[in-house]
């Protein structure tokens, strides 16, 4: 089974999964999704790197952190408990995005670059690319085989046309 | 393994500056300006094809819509000779326009042209939600009915499509089914009871 990769975006959601012989990017909306290809026949480059996502980290500590600030201004011991799973939570999300990173891909297209992203481990985004670049190339020589780009060179056997 | 050439320059995502361009199909190359390192991947595009096709000689095969053209492929789908005007490459056959445009050819290929994949279970979710969501609720036999409805045409296309069938599992298909009952029950029941309220008071 092809492995899919899931964007989260602030606005936006879209999931990227590899066919034969195109990359699928859909994005969902009420009751469908709108379906953007990349055929695979002319990608030239796929340029993949990783960063950290601070967006989320900083969103993150905000969500999370302002709560259990209020809790410990509180200062009861019934809240004990909630700061400490809330602080758990915490440090289990951000030591996942510490670890994990986002990861961006770049591929280029016939000059238009297609740019999507994922928060996921490295172990699902490496089988992602595998498969990717290996359909990539399965797909460019196929088409090599199929249609040759350099015409043959014309022997002195070969009848020649006649041009009456 | 066949030596890689380079069509597009490779730019740094970050700072955008050109980078160097890699001497393998696969390397991790750093941006000297901004310091990110990247894994780049070059491939070997096909060049597009041109699209003027080449007027037949006498002894050659002739293209079944334009019989002045010289056949250079066939149609994956009839089996007759087209020229490069007729040609169109899905799923890596080729097809010819007169077959895709045909009711036979266009069922056989219309998902590989769909702008949009049809989810019926996401619509099926959403009726539920609004079930159960005030003040929706209130109207909760109206989303049921929508959703059943939905919920039906996502099991027929369970059974059609195999795309779909890959991105909805069949536990999608016992939830939205075992949800949709439970909620009706429970809808019902409700209605039921404020109703007997109401008679009683």
């Amino acid at each position: 089974m092809a492995t899919k990769l899931r964007q989260v975006g602030w606005f936006r959601r879209q999931t990227i999964e590899v066919e034969p012989h195109q990359l699928l990017l859909l994005q969902p909306e009420w009751g469908s999704d709108r379906v953007r290809r990349v055929l695979f026949d002319r990608v030239s480059t796929l340029v993949v790197w990783r960063v950290m996502p601070w967006d989320r980290i900083i969103v993150v500590l905000i969500l999370l952190g302002v709560p259990t600030t209020l809790l410990l201004s509180l200062g009861s011991d019934d809240v004990t408990l909630t700061i400490g799973g809330i602080f758990l939570g915490i440090a289990l999300l951000l030591v996942r995005y510490v670890v994990v990173r986002r990861t961006h891909f770049a591929v280029a297209r016939a000059d238009t670059m297609y740019r999507f992203n994922t928060i996921a481990g490295s172990g699902k985004v490496d089988r992602f690319v595998d498969e990717l670049v290996k359909a990539i190339e399965t797909v460019q020589a196929a088409h090599e085989t199929i249609t040759p780009q350099t015409p043959q060179p014309a022997t002195d056997d070969e009848p020649s046309i006649p041009l009456d | 393994m066949a030596q890689a050439v380079q069509i597009t320059p490779i730019l740094c995502p970050k700072c955008h500056t050109r980078l160097e361009p890699p001497q393998t199909r696969e390397a991790s190359v750093q941006c000297q300006r901004c310091g990110l390192i990247t894994k780049a991947y070059l491939f070997t595009p096909a060049l597009p094809e041109s699209d003027d096709a080449k007027p037949a000689l006498p002894e050659d095969a002739t293209c079944i819509t334009h019989p002045t053209k010289q056949a250079t492929k066939i149609c994956a789908g009839t089996g007759d000779y087209i020229c490069s005007l007729c040609a169109i490459e899905v799923k890596g056959e080729i097809y010819s326009a007169h077959y895709i445009s045909q009711s036979q050819g266009s069922k056989k290929l219309q998902s590989e042209f769909e702008r949009r994949h049809p989810r019926p279970d996401r619509e099926v979710r959403n009726y539920l939600l609004l079930t159960i969501i005030p003040p929706f609720f209130y109207f909760g036999f109206v989303w049921l009915i929508l959703g059943l409805i939905r919920y039906v045409q996502m099991v027929n296309l369970r059974r059609t499509s195999e795309r779909y069938r890959s991105m909805v599992g069949r536990t999608s298909v016992v939830v939205g089914g075992v949800l949709l009952a439970l909620l009706g029950s429970l809808w019902v029941l409700g209605a039921g009871a404020l109703v007997m309220a109401m008679m009683d008071s």
